[in-house]
């Protein structure tokens, strides 16, 4: 039920398209006056199309709609079959059509109300429509890109010079943006963990789970990339937001312990982001406790990211 | 570059090909005509198919996408080939019709229209839509052409939004890292895309057999290209032809020749003048590209959030989602109404092929479903009233 509640806010919420998508659809199918523009097959699709925006609306008909189509798609996805864009184009399709198909068969009328009034109306309703969206600029971008897509690439470039012909993949622990990035350009690492520990739309496309530790440690480089002062070697406690919850880092808040247990699990590659006041002092104690590289970005060229190698693996 | 060139055309050409092909069969035995657009979207999900097998077979063997490739190519030559025979055998055919007709024989008892005939059921016109009729044309460039030009720079628009956008790192988007998983050579589906790491438990194995990813890996190995290049820019475009396509043929039926539009009931016009006719045909030039440029148009309002039509085509048109929303179900629609039901079932088998359902079928069956039970309730209606 809550996933419908959800759903159904997520889906009407500052939905301005759905909006002229329920007036058409009522409209259309309500008002016989209006219902005469439309050939039987438009009527068949609008009513196939309302009977699926009733089916969704209603919850306990939602409800078996979302066990049907299996537990992996959101409620936003048994809209699809209400036909938003079809429908829409019909309706405003056949207003427009009827105001330029009067215009032309008035065109001996030179009358500023037949002239000018329907092409005009026209090009209001193309506004309106598309006011409704963001052009593909706008909101998309919260869900999407996480991190700047050429800095991510100068530093997928760097880490793969740390790569030997013929040796096994590095394994790498970085930030989310990073982690994410990687698997998307390339087959070329293995990572501590993957884009699926943090994103839970992606759980169920594996019945592999993460330990305690990977949690721990993902926790742990979240917040540090969240902080604007890094104080790694030292025991440190931060709360952050993860959406609406506040989160505790959980496990290790030291940097030093942190470090040793992912190196400990086969890491070869630290990716750490670099911030202003980042702790120079405590970054240098990690690499010295823990027999580790630190190439800045000055040295390797990639803004905004410490990479940290096994001293074996480090460029002579 | 010339390996991007070799795979647009590639796309373009082999869809084409076997859609001809498979719309010859439904001509060759009914005399119905297909059109581009329904030939198109017919060939593109044959390839899905193709690739469906390609995949299934490998994945059964346990083999990597080496022999997937293998497997494809196979398919595709065959295809190809077979397609290329029926198409021929159509052409064939059709002159011999043609000069059957000319001498005044044959033609005329035969269930299929000559070229260039109209159809004899209305409600099934034979007209193109954007490019419309060498009379249209002459007879100036109306509101209809306009709109015909705005579909054109629609489509440019969208090109070049998808060549161009980021794509990166979606809500509940994993294409990209399974292709490059694939492409590592291993199993199918061993390598967990996520971590690069073998899977220690596996996945469910509904979800084993989707091949989207495979087509794009095999897409990928075959001309040499990136993932991103061929996966975010040339499949999405891909699939927005798709979407044109399944616009343009929804709006044919939608808004059939030969039907009068403000004062009419559905009913066709039969006994129309000439003139009467030649109007008709314009209005319904004008609503069927009017209906086609919103359809494109309204894609950039509906990308509010994720999951809208809109954000799926300009985000992520490359994916399952898109793809139904954009192509099948539309698709769907007009097949039904064009009564060309393998077309449907075409449709309601390439989402489950390329989507995770429960049951083997998805949302597509049950619309289908809905479809049918609507048309018939209207029809029933309809004739109570007669």
């Amino acid at each position: 039920m809550s996933a419908w509640l959800n759903g159904l806010t997520q889906y009407t919420s500052g939905a301005k398209l759905q909006g002229i998508y329920a007036i058409l659809l009522l409209s259309l199918l309500c008002f016989p006056g209006l219902r005469k523009y439309l050939s039987g097959r438009g009527k068949t699709l609008l009513a196939t199309a309302g009977i699926w925006a009733l089916l969704c609306l209603f919850p306990f008909s939602a409800l078996g709609l979302l066990w049907y189509q299996s537990a992996y798609y959101d409620y936003t996805a048994l809209w699809e079959p209400a036909l938003l864009i079809p429908v829409c184009a019909l309706g405003l399709g056949t207003l427009m059509a009827e105001l330029l198909l009067y215009r032309r068969e008035h065109a001996e009328d030179t009358s500023f109300k037949n002239k000018i009034c329907p092409p005009l109306t026209v090009v209001l309703l193309l506004l309106i429509a598309f006011l409704c969206g963001d052009a593909g600029l706008g909101n998309w971008k919260s869900g999407g890109l996480q991190g700047d897509a050429a800095q991510l690439e100068a530093l997928r470039a760097e880490l793969l010079t740390l790569k030997e012909d013929g040796s096994d993949k590095p394994v790498v622990w970085a930030p989310r943006e990073v982690l994410s990035y990687l698997p998307m350009a390339g087959a070329d690492f293995t990572l501590y963990y993957g884009r699926d520990l943090w994103d839970a739309s992606l759980a169920g496309f594996t019945y592999d789970t993460y330990d305690q530790e990977r949690q721990d440690a993902e926790s742990w480089m979240y917040a540090v990339s969240l902080q604007d002062v890094f104080f790694f070697a030292e025991d440190w406690s931060s709360v952050y937001y993860d959406g609406e919850n506040a989160r505790e880092t959980a496990g290790n808040k030291n940097g030093i312990t942190s470090c040793r247990k992912a190196l400990d699990a086969g890491v070869d590659v630290i990716v750490l982001p670099c911030k202003d006041r980042t702790d120079v002092a405590g970054l240098t104690a990690i690499c010295d406790a823990l027999d580790l590289t630190a190439l800045t970005p000055a040295e390797t060229g990639c803004e905004g990211y410490y990479i940290l190698l096994r001293t074996a693996l480090a460029p002579q | 570059m010339l390996h991007l060139i070799l795979l647009i055309l590639f796309l373009a050409l082999l869809p084409l090909l076997l859609g001809q092909g498979l719309q010859t069969v439904p001509e060759l035995l009914t005399g119905k005509k297909a059109r581009l657009p329904e030939k198109y979207v017919s060939g593109s999900l044959l390839f899905v198919f193709a690739a469906e097998g390609a995949h299934l077979l490998t994945l059964l063997r346990k083999g990597t996408l080496a022999d997937a490739m293998k497997v494809m190519g196979i398919c595709v030559i065959a295809l190809a080939t077979v397609a290329y025979v029926l198409m021929m055998v159509g052409i064939v055919k059709r002159t011999l019709k043609k000069s059957g007709a000319g001498v005044g024989s044959a033609g005329a008892s035969g269930p299929e229209p000559a070229e260039g005939e109209k159809s004899a059921d209305p409600e099934r016109p034979d007209m193109t839509d954007v490019s419309e009729s060498k009379a249209e044309k002459s007879k100036g460039f109306g509101a209809a052409g306009i709109f015909a030009v705005g579909i054109a720079l629609l489509m440019i628009v969208l090109a070049l939004y998808l060549l161009t956008g980021n794509h990166l790192n979606f809500y509940g988007d994993m294409t990209m890292e399974t292709v490059n998983a694939l492409l590592e050579d291993a199993p199918l589906y061993t390598i967990n895309p996520m971590t690069g790491q073998p899977y220690e438990t596996g996945i469910p194995s509904r979800l084993t057999i989707l091949c989207l990813p495979t087509l794009y890996a095999l897409l990928c190995r075959a001309f040499g290209l990136p993932a991103m290049t061929v996966v975010w820019r040339v499949a999405s475009v891909f699939w927005l032809v798709n979407v044109l396509f399944a616009a343009l043929y929804l709006a044919r039926m939608l808004f059939p020749e030969g039907i009068s539009d403000a004062k009419h009931s559905g009913e066709p016009m039969a006994s129309d003048a000439p003139s009467d006719a030649d109007h008709h045909k314009k209005q319904a030039a004008l609503r069927r590209n009017l209906f086609t440029f919103l359809c494109l148009f309204l894609l950039f309002a509906a990308d509010r959030a994720v999951g809208l039509p809109g954000f799926s085509l300009l985000h992520m048109a490359y994916g399952a989602r898109c793809i139904r929303a954009l192509v099948l179900l539309p698709t769907l629609a007009a097949a039904f109404f064009d009564k060309r039901y393998l077309l449907c079932c075409s449709c309601i088998l390439a989402e489950s092929v390329i989507m995770w359902t429960h049951f083997g079928v998805g949302l597509t069956f049950v619309f289908f479903l809905l479809l049918v039970a609507v048309s018939f309730v209207q029809k029933r209606r309809k004739g109570g009233a007669k």
